[in-house]
């Protein structure tokens, strides 16, 4: 017997997160790939406990380094994902990986309209080496990137802060910046709670991101 | 105002009203709307709201979603039913859609007995069809408003509204209305083209491939049963909503023609 469900789609509407994690050379020093690692697990994990029946929390993480801008993870559930640890070598080639984002972004057969407001996280300890002005904003102009939650993490004294609040696109937001792995750590599970709280909202899509942490005071 | 030549295998060809016939054909409408489990909770009023009328111009078939975060938002969807009604009833067999909507978004003003516009934000859907077989199908905002073919022949035409994603959406009152309506207009002389109208709650959630097997089962389905079970039923549908973590209100109308009335 036909019934409703035969017309309607069966899971919860997604809410994607993307990841653009800087994986140029620099970052193997200090440790900065190893805890840039764990707090990607970790963030993953926790998506993946989260109980699906409003949104469904799907992770993509895109690489920037050595290879240039890749599809590190596709765009996946949660808790569908697992994760495999990245390898820091290279240039920094935002550009690239800023476009790639944009493209995922506005591409609507793996973000279909139904979906909730993307979140984007962007991750970097150095100067880019493309061209990135363009690229970002061209993100910024776009229909569904500009409406998108974003978040910026500078790792290090050498962190381009200004590329970083260029990323966020508002002068009212913080660029954090991290010194250490926990402090990493802290700002994943920032990020973690502000996408958590939305998946958990009757209303996600007008949900606010919560208050940024004091990464120097830890005080998240 | 969209006014596409002819985009597609279902023909949106203007019929000249005046053509000369025996018998029309009879329009039928269907639809329901329910409360959202979050305004259930809340205690709060449906802020959906659909209409269907019968006026010597033609039939009338409207869905509207009040804006959530409006104060008047449930007064603005019920005042977006009426404001149809109201520019359909001074329209002629020859008004352009550009000026149906703008009678719409007049209407709705007046109907809002002084209330700040902005607090009574409100997208409209709808679908006329005059005696004379001229289909005007469209809206302002989000949601979904598809015509299908009984035999479907032709594939659906889902009418591209200007709705916004991401819990954006263009709507009566918001000052944007100028430039967010978009209406299609279509050929039905032959009786044969079906709308059917949803508010982004039930939108969203709908396989977009199974439109037409969709619309084929709302009409088998509900369209045989007595006004008072088709609207029991139909209102039980959408509360026993399947998709996890639906909270919107919701709402779905449906407009046919089903066998034919002497003129």
């Amino acid at each position: 017997m036909t019934t409703l469900s035969d017309f309607t789609i069966a899971t919860p509407r997604p809410l994607p997160v993307i990841v653009l994690a800087d994986i140029s050379g620099s970052m193997s020093e200090n440790g900065k790939i190893d805890s840039l690692n764990h707090a990607l697990d970790e963030m993953i994990k926790s998506f993946a406990t989260e109980a699906q029946d409003r949104a469904e929390i799907q992770v993509s993480v895109i690489t920037f380094g050595k290879a240039g801008a890749q599809i590190h993870s596709e765009l996946t559930p949660a808790s569908k994902a697992a994760w495999s640890p990245m390898q820091a070598d290279g240039g920094t080639p935002l550009g690239a990986a800023i476009n790639l984002a944009t493209s995922l972004v506005e591409d609507r057969q793996r973000i279909p309209g139904r979906a909730y407001r993307p979140a984007i996280v962007l991750v970097s300890d150095g100067q880019p080496t493309d061209e990135w002005k363009e690229p970002v904003k061209r993100l910024l102009a776009s229909e569904r990137g500009s409406r998108a939650d974003r978040f910026a993490l500078g790792i290090g004294d050498d962190a381009d802060k200004a590329m970083l609040a260029a990323f966020l696109g508002d002068p009212a937001k913080a660029v954090l910046q991290a010194s250490d792995a926990r402090q990493v750590q802290t700002f994943f599970r920032w990020v973690t709670m502000s996408v958590t709280s939305r998946s958990r909202s009757a209303t996600p899509n007008a949900a606010p991101i919560q208050p940024p942490p004091d990464l120097a005071r830890d005080t998240f | 105002m969209r006014h596409p030549s002819n985009p597609h295998p279902i023909s949106h060809a203007t019929p000249s009203d005046g053509s000369c016939r025996l018998a029309r054909p009879r329009v039928r409408t269907i639809g329901a709307s329910i409360p959202g489990p979050r305004h259930v909770r809340e205690g709060r009023a449906n802020q959906d709201a659909w209409a269907s009328c019968r006026l010597p111009q033609g039939v009338v078939l409207v869905v509207s979603d009040g804006v959530g975060s409006c104060r008047y938002a449930e007064i603005g969807s019920r005042a977006a039913c009426y404001a149809v009604r109201d520019a359909v009833q001074s329209m002629k067999p020859e008004t352009p859609p550009t000026e149906l909507t703008e009678r719409i978004t007049a209407a709705w003003n007046s109907r809002l007995e002084r209330r700040n516009p902005t607090e009574c934000a409100a997208t409209c859907l709808f679908s006329v069809r005059t005696h004379g077989g001229r289909l005007l199908v469209g809206g302002l905002g989000d949601g979904l408003a598809v015509v299908t073919s009984s035999d479907g022949a032709a594939e659906p035409r889902v009418i591209p509204l200007r709705g916004g994603e991401f819990g954006e959406t263009v709507a009566l009152g918001d000052g944007r209305e100028s430039r967010g309506w978009v209406v299609e207009e279509f050929d039905d002389r032959a009786g044969q083209l079906r709308t059917l109208l949803a508010s982004d709650g039930v939108s969203q959630d709908l396989s977009q491939d199974r439109l037409q097997a969709f619309h084929d089962w709302l009409i088998a389905t509900f369209g045989k049963l007595s006004t008072r079970r088709w609207r029991a039923s139909l209102r039980r549908q959408l509360q026993a909503w399947p998709t996890p973590g639906a909270t919107d209100d919701r709402t779905l109308a449906v407009m046919w023609t089903g066998g034919e009335v002497a003129t």
